[in-house]
């Protein structure tokens, strides 16, 4: 069979299997809906049974194509069975003739352009590292396995369960396309929820503003997830104004398992859950209706789809929300600094010179915030004018909440939850004029295609270039099309080529994740990787190298234990010990097994204070505050004289205190300020920390030429230890010797 | 409610709290395990185990170094195909007045890499193949870099050539 087969097949048997399970579950309920709506929500609520029936059987490690692929055709084989492909609803409200030509016409030419798109060899910058890295090793594993080494693998991954069961019998296009369903879904569910509601000639205008909009699909023909979570947001809206109007207790039934799926998809989507809740408390509350139960109902059914994911995190991690709240739940896969860094970098993206730039940038740049809705939405102020209708209150309301996860991530996709709302809400304003709306239809679609938006977007905007009908149809092969346009896909080849199976591959910079079996670790992506690339770094910053010694000395005494608290605040620094040695006379004591070893924050750590080597420290991972603490017990009386710290200079606001615990008796202060002396540039780091990072199971180093210190590997690689094997796309691999 | 459950199991998970001194590695009394390599920077603290002749004592900034007139280093190889030989450098402009323009000569195990010349000061990088039959991993390979003019310094009287960051063989 052509590759071309089985990329359809795995996107439309996945899709058909959540259509199945969608249909069986609103049948069950007795769920009566129009028969546009039927099929709109039946792929939505199913995708959600799907995706939660995928993690069940990845869980049990039996997530392969043998088991997907004949469980899916049972599963449409029942629906069939069960004649719930029959549609029962009557029709919504008819189109005008031209409303309905203008959608078609539109919809119809950008269709074709995402679905080529999306049916294309798949290279984009998420999907093909960590959307579909992850799903690729639980291919590889047949479901999951426990990942401490990469922070993607902690975030809730619902809508990835179904491009693992697209991806077993398609691979990476299967995956694309079946993001690309939930792109052609939402402007049809938009278009059926303002048939319903009796705005038609709005709803066909704020359907085809989100539709066209150059960001929706882009991400929408790639193997992202932004447009499914938005799609899932517009639906649990749509639903829960149903059922404000209809009052069907089954209903919330749905409406909770979506507002739950919302999470799985998508942690910052949680807000559809905060939205559902409100909505039908609100709600109740008004019509002076009890709103317990039907709260109770929602929050139960979203349960369902929540706590595996939460359970996950919990279970492996000891973070349920990993890998954030780190500092309410600390642990030693994420680093709170990193937490703390990465959303700060989230909220301010390099080369944005103020936040008054967002605007252009999301509208109409679109190279530093990734991505352009198009020169539409600098009106999207006129959806305000909405405000006179009551469903425009209800899409801003819904709209303004689901855009509140934006301000946490600063990027233009981040807005794509809300642009659903603020469309409808821009076509409600403009509807008024029927012919104004239908040329800003026009003028938006024109804006839009690719050939157009090249004329006044940046150069690198991240946008669809063109419709890539041979690639798509694999006419010129994957491996071609990928090798000339994809910057990574010939580094995954390198990898597979040059570094044998099992290998552990360190990096400081994104990798193919998902065209390669080697498990690569970026050095940003977990506590244990930002701690290798310490290591890596320390022979070739010389603040990072233990030159400064602190000593405590104090009159012998018997004691317990002792330990040196940093008592500064602020940061940016952090604490760090790369030796502490404790003396008595001129002879250092050896560290016996007896001893115990303490540090707040960062227990996890503490033993590389203690291992000897220059190479390795003790970190607090954390800005200053008083309090933080290395303790030794020594598990006995020890007479002790002196306690000697090596530090890294890195950390020029630390200020150090040595306690003691006597025999008998409460910790106490003990010497005065350290003395403090200059140590010698350690030699012989490159070796060392090579020997480090290879104790800790690493194999191979990748390092583009862009990254911290990649000219000093490709010139004292011999010093390091390493042997060059290859190199691709500015991309060096060394295998460590 | 899912936060408070969640805390209350997180409160659950055990994670030791107290850990037992690792094994000790071997403290590091020497220099790197092949101080003579192919590549030298002058930042490096073992740098002067490259220098033959004709090399400042002195790490300037921590980065770069003077040669005098003639400077002779020393590279260590264990491969000799497909190597570059690279130098990164500067002369600085303001000795061109006294000596006019520069030329290096660049000369490989005796034999001439290759004559550069320089009519204004700046910062350069030079890379050339260097022909695999010259090179041996057996000895060290000796690289020679002679400045047809010195510069005097005014200060001291010291004869210098050029200011050199790093240079040796990369692939």
């Amino acid at each position: 069979m052509p590759p071309a087969f089985y990329i359809l097949f795995g996107a439309a048997l996945t899709v058909a299997v959540a259509m199945a399970l969608g249909k069986l579950l609103l049948r069950a309920l007795g769920l009566k809906f129009h028969r546009q709506e039927e099929h709109l929500f039946a792929l939505v609520t199913g995708s959600a049974c799907l995706s939660l029936l995928v993690f069940l059987l990845a869980t049990i490690g039996v997530a392969r194509k043998g088991v997907f692929q004949p469980l899916g055709l049972g599963i449409v084989a029942v629906a069939v069975w069960r004649g719930a492909h029959r549609s029962a609803g009557a029709p919504l409200a008819p189109l005008a003739k031209f409303w309905q030509r203008l959608f078609y016409a539109v919809f119809g030419i950008f269709t074709v352009l995402y679905f080529f798109n999306a049916m294309a060899p798949e290279m984009s910058p998420d999907g093909s590292t960590y959307h579909l890295g992850l799903v690729a090793r639980y291919l590889r594993n047949h479901g999951f396995e426990r990942i401490t080494t990469n922070m993607y693998a902690n975030l809730s991954q619902g809508i990835e369960m179904l491009y693992l069961f697209a991806f077993s019998i398609g691979r990476h296009s299967a995956a694309a396309l079946v993001h690309f369903a939930f792109l052609v879904t939402l402007p049809l569910a938009m278009l059926a929820y303002a048939r319903r509601f009796g705005f038609v000639e709005a709803g066909v205008a704020g359907a085809l503003f989100t539709f066209v909009s150059p960001v929706v699909g882009q991400d929408g023909a790639t193997a992202y997830i932004d447009t499914a979570v938005a799609c899932l947001l517009f639906v649990l809206f749509y639903l829960l104004q149903i059922w404000e109007r209809e009052r069907t207790p089954r209903l919330l039934i749905p409406i909770g398992l979506l507002a739950g799926f919302c999470y799985a998809a998508k942690y910052t989507a949680v807000v559809g859950l905060l939205y559902a809740l409100g909505f039908v408390g609100w709600k109740q509350l008004r019509a002076r209706q009890p709103a317990i139960r039907p709260l109770a109902v929602v929050a139960l059914c979203a349960l369902v789809m929540i706590v595996p994911w939460v359970a996950k995190n919990w279970i492996w991690l000891g973070n349920p929300f990993s890998p954030f709240f780190n500092s309410l739940f600390p642990n030693p896969y994420v680093h709170i600094s990193f937490e703390k860094e990465y959303v700060r970098h989230m909220q301010n993206y390099p080369g944005l010179g103020s936040h008054w730039e967002i605007p252009l940038e999301v509208t109409v740049r679109g190279t530093v915030l990734c991505g352009l809705l198009g020169p539409l939405f600098l009106l999207a102020p006129v959806g305000l004018l909405a405000l006179r209708h009551p469903a425009g209150r209800q899409l801003l309301l819904a709209g303004g909440l689901f855009l509140l996860p934006y301000f946490g991530n600063i990027g233009t996709r981040f807005l794509i939850p809300a642009v659903p709302f603020v469309s409808l809400a821009m076509a409600l304003a403009l509807a008024r004029w029927k012919p104004l709306a239908a040329a800003f239809v026009i003028a938006h679609a024109v804006a839009s295609w690719p050939d157009v938006v090249k004329t006044y977007c940046d150069r690198d905007a991240w946008r669809l270039a063109k419709v890539p009908v041979r690639q798509a149809l694999r006419i010129e092969s994957e491996e071609s099309w990928l090798t000339r346009k994809s910057p990574y896909y010939p580094i995954a080849r390198l990898l597979d080529d040059a570094a044998p199976p099992g290998s552990r591959i360190l990096t400081f910079s994104q990798a193919p994740d998902a065209y390669t079996s080697r498990e690569i670790l970026v050095a940003y992506q977990s506590a244990f990787n930002a701690t290798m690339g310490d290591i890596l770094w320390t022979p070739l910053i010389p603040e990072y190298q233990p030159t400064w010694q602190f000593s405590f000395k104090f009159p012998p005494r018997p004691l317990r234990k002792v330990r040196v608290v940093q008592t500064n605040d602020g940061g940016p620094d952090h604490w760090s010990v790369a030796e502490l040695r404790v003396f008595s006379g001129e002879r250092e004591m050896p560290r016996a097994s007896r001893w115990r070893l303490r540090a707040h924050p960062n227990p996890w750590d503490v033993q590389m204070a203690f291992d000897n080597s220059p190479v390795t420290r003790w970190r607090s991972w954390h800005t200053l505050f008083p309090g933080m603490y290395v303790e030794v017990d020594f598990g006995r009386v020890e007479t002790i004289d002196k306690v000697v710290l090596e530090c890294a200079r890195d950390q020029y606001r630390i200020q150090l205190k040595l306690e003691a615990q006597p025999p008998s008796g409460e910790w106490q202060a003990l010497a005065g300020e350290p003395e403090e002396a200059k140590l010698s540039q350690p030699l012989g780091l490159r070796w060392a920390a090579i020997d480090e990072i290879k104790r800790r199971g690493i194999t191979h180093l990748l390092v583009y030429a862009e990254d911290f210190g990649a000219d000093d590997f490709r010139k004292k690689a011999v010093v390091w230890g390493l042997t060059f094997l290859g190199e691709r796309n500015r991309a060096r691999l060394y295998r460590l010797d | 409610m899912v936060p408070v459950v969640c805390l209350w199991l997180a409160g659950c998970a055990s994670l030791p709290d107290t850990y037992a001194p690792p094994m000790q590695r071997r403290p590091v009394t020497g220099p790197e395990p092949n101080p003579v390599d192919h590549y030298v920077t002058m930042s490096e603290a073992d740098a002067d185990v490259h220098f033959v002749s004709g090399i400042s004592d002195t790490t300037e900034a921590a980065t770069w170094r003077w040669t005098g007139p003639r400077a002779e280093l020393i590279f260590r190889l264990t491969t000799t195909g497909h190597l570059r030989f690279a130098m990164d450098f500067a002369i600085p402009e303001m000795t061109f007045k006294q000596r006019g323009p520069v030329a290096i000569s660049i000369s490989i195990n005796g034999r001439l890499l290759d004559k550069l010349r320089y009519e204004k000061g700046g910062q350069f990088h030079f890379e050339k193949p260097a022909p695999f039959d010259w090179l041996r991993t057996d000895a060290y390979n000796f690289v020679t870099l002679e400045i047809d003019k010195p510069w005097v310094s005014p200060d001291d009287g010291a004869r210098l050539g050029i200011i050199l960051t790093s240079a040796g063989f990369v692939q």
